[in-house]
């Protein structure tokens, strides 16, 4: 069975040596020896498409929090770890969302830490201290063996998440089968989080153990999904709990857990050091997404926006050239009922049916270049939608409600106002944006603003 | 320093994530773990293995028996925990073993 580590253990050194000894060739033996334990891993080790490989661990991190990259801003997560966690004493988890009625939940010591404390007295700033200090009792990571373990983990390291209860009272299945409990809240809290920093996810995958019952669920734009209750006390149920934390720890790739089968990671998506990058196609070009994220929705149950810059990968314009063109790239779920995103810029660029000077002003608007909805590759016919990864499970999804993933790319960058050197070049943009707005309700509103 | 910002609003996350969660949570789904996690797939003879493995251990037996009575103490009332000091990744399972 997978072995679990404490980061706040000091003896890691010896662990450290342990992952230096485990190169790829050892990897490779290992599968090789899976085999011969009368057990085939699902996919074969694929050396070029990082979501395949599969090199994971099991982390105990409910004293620590988890981190994200630096300069990589998510609402909810604290960006100034040093005073966070000299704030936190051990132990010190909050246990449900919006919990700030100072309830901590049936089961869990009432452990409170100090800022904590100070937001319910009001006596501090604001809540959102409180709010900041979530983590995972247990994750299972991405590792690649050459990271060290002591530099900690990123919440987009983590492949699944597993919170612990005391008592099988508190488990995520309510007793009426209707109402929210506080654990799926506090689960979905965490999952929010988790689709943020991890890109591109179709969905969060969560274990919960409380008493000797355990749980599976997933959190997507649309909602989540929890199983039934298995029970590990009995035997058929633990061969259950051994068989699901085999698959997840072993078997299951990063698509399987998640990921969105269009993207290609260029990087292990466990690697501390280094941001991964996507292979993204759309349409007929390939491009590249470049470091972090330019920003990023932290909302569980909506569009889910990533934005980032993409170079195009081989581009033949910059043949021989050092970098290629750069390009913004929108990754989100729309509303399957209201018009797509690249169905509007199409509006927008099309020619006029009656020509008049005035609408001919796109200056100001973003320059779009290509987009749609993504199509399913292992059904070609089909776009991505959340119903996609929910075939044989869940509830039924209206039709309405039914998010379908959509890309565009645009060829304008824009700026960040702290980017602005002089106030007259800041004015000349704000006047760009006017005229891109006074162009659009020109041409598709019957209004006149100005 | 973050080279951006956003106007997410946490108080609205949270809202959100209450209120419109509420009606979009499935329970109880019988079917989830085989069709995502396809547990049938390991094969019996590993099951087993590991499970004598953990049967074989009395301190493993007697937690649970704990977990099944309901009577795991709360980790500030433990002498230790119940993680391991150390651990390996997944992979050197079969190694270790």
């Amino acid at each position: 069975m997978n072995t679990i580590t404490n980061f706040i253990e000091d003896d890691s050194k010896n662990d450290a040596k342990n992952d230096a000894k485990t190169d790829k060739t050892n990897k490779e033996e290992d599968l090789e020896k899976d085999t011969n334990d009368g057990h085939t891993p699902s996919k074969p080790v694929n050396d070029t498409n990082f979501a395949q490989r599969i090199d994971r661990m099991w982390l105990d991190v409910h004293t620590k929090i988890p981190h994200t990259d630096n300069g990589l801003f998510i609402p909810g997560m604290p960006t100034d770890y040093y005073n966070f966690e000299e704030s936190v004493v051990v132990g010190t988890k909050r246990p449900y969302p919006g919990g700030d009625d100072g309830d901590s939940g049936p089961s869990k010591a009432p452990r409170v830490s100090k800022i904590q404390q100070s937001a319910r007295d009001g006596n501090h700033k604001g809540t959102t201290d409180a709010f900041e200090k979530r983590r995972p009792d247990l994750v299972l990571v991405d590792h690649p063996a050459q990271d060290d373990r002591k530099d900690g983990c990123l919440w987009r390291q983590f492949a699944v998440l597993l919170e612990v209860k005391r008592d099988r009272s508190d488990g995520p299945n309510p007793s009426d089968g209707t109402t929210l409990t506080k654990l799926v809240a506090q689960l979905a809290d965490m999952a929010r989080l988790h689709l943020a920093a991890r890109p591109f996810m179709r969905y969060s995958v969560h274990l919960t153990v409380c008493g000797a019952i355990f749980n599976l669920a997933i959190f997507d734009r649309a909602g989540g999904v929890v199983s039934k209750d298995y029970d590990i006390s009995k035997d058929p149920d633990l061969d259950v709990f051994i068989r699901v934390i085999r698959r997840l720890g072993r078997d299951l790739d990063a698509y399987d857990l998640g990921l969105d089968r269009t993207v290609t990671p260029l990087h292990s998506l466990g690697s501390r050091k280094q941001f991964p990058e996507f292979r993204v196609t759309v349409g007929g070009s390939a491009y590249i997404t470049q470091g972090l994220p330019l920003w990023q929705s932290a909302s569980l149950v909506g569009r889910g926006t990533f934005v980032w810059v993409v170079a195009l990968e081989g581009d033949p314009e910059q043949s021989g050239k050092d970098s290629a063109r750069r390009f913004i790239l929108k990754n989100a779920w729309r509303a399957c009922g209201r018009l797509a995103e690249s169905t509007v810029y199409k509006m927008i660029y099309s020619p006029p049916k009656e020509p008049t000077s005035h609408l001919t002003n796109l200056d100001g608007i973003a320059r779009f270049v290509d987009g749609g909805d993504v199509f399913d590759p292992q059904a070609p016919n089909e776009v991505v939608k959340v119903s996609s990864h929910r075939k044989g499970f869940g509830g039924p999804i209206n039709e309405k409600d039914d998010p379908v993933l959509h890309r565009l790319v645009l060829a304008s960058r824009g700026r960040t106002l702290d980017k602005f050197t002089n106030f007259s070049r800041l004015m000349r943009a704000a006047k760009k944006m006017n005229s891109g707005t006074l162009s659009i309700f020109d041409q598709y509103s019957p209004l006149r603003l100005f | 320093m973050p080279h951006y910002v956003s106007s997410t609003n946490i108080n609205d996350a949270k809202t959100n994530l209450k209120a419109i969660l509420a009606t979009r949570v499935s329970y109880n789904d019988p079917n989830i773990v085989d069709a995502l996690v396809k547990p049938d797939q390991v094969s019996d003879e590993l099951v087993k293995t590991i499970k004598d493995h953990i049967l074989a251990h009395q301190v493993t037996k007697d937690f649970l028996g704990a977990v099944s009575g309901q009577t795991v103490r709360l980790e500030s009332e433990m002498y230790k925990p119940l993680v391991r000091r150390s651990g390996y990744p997944c992979s050197q399972y079969s190694r270790s073993e």
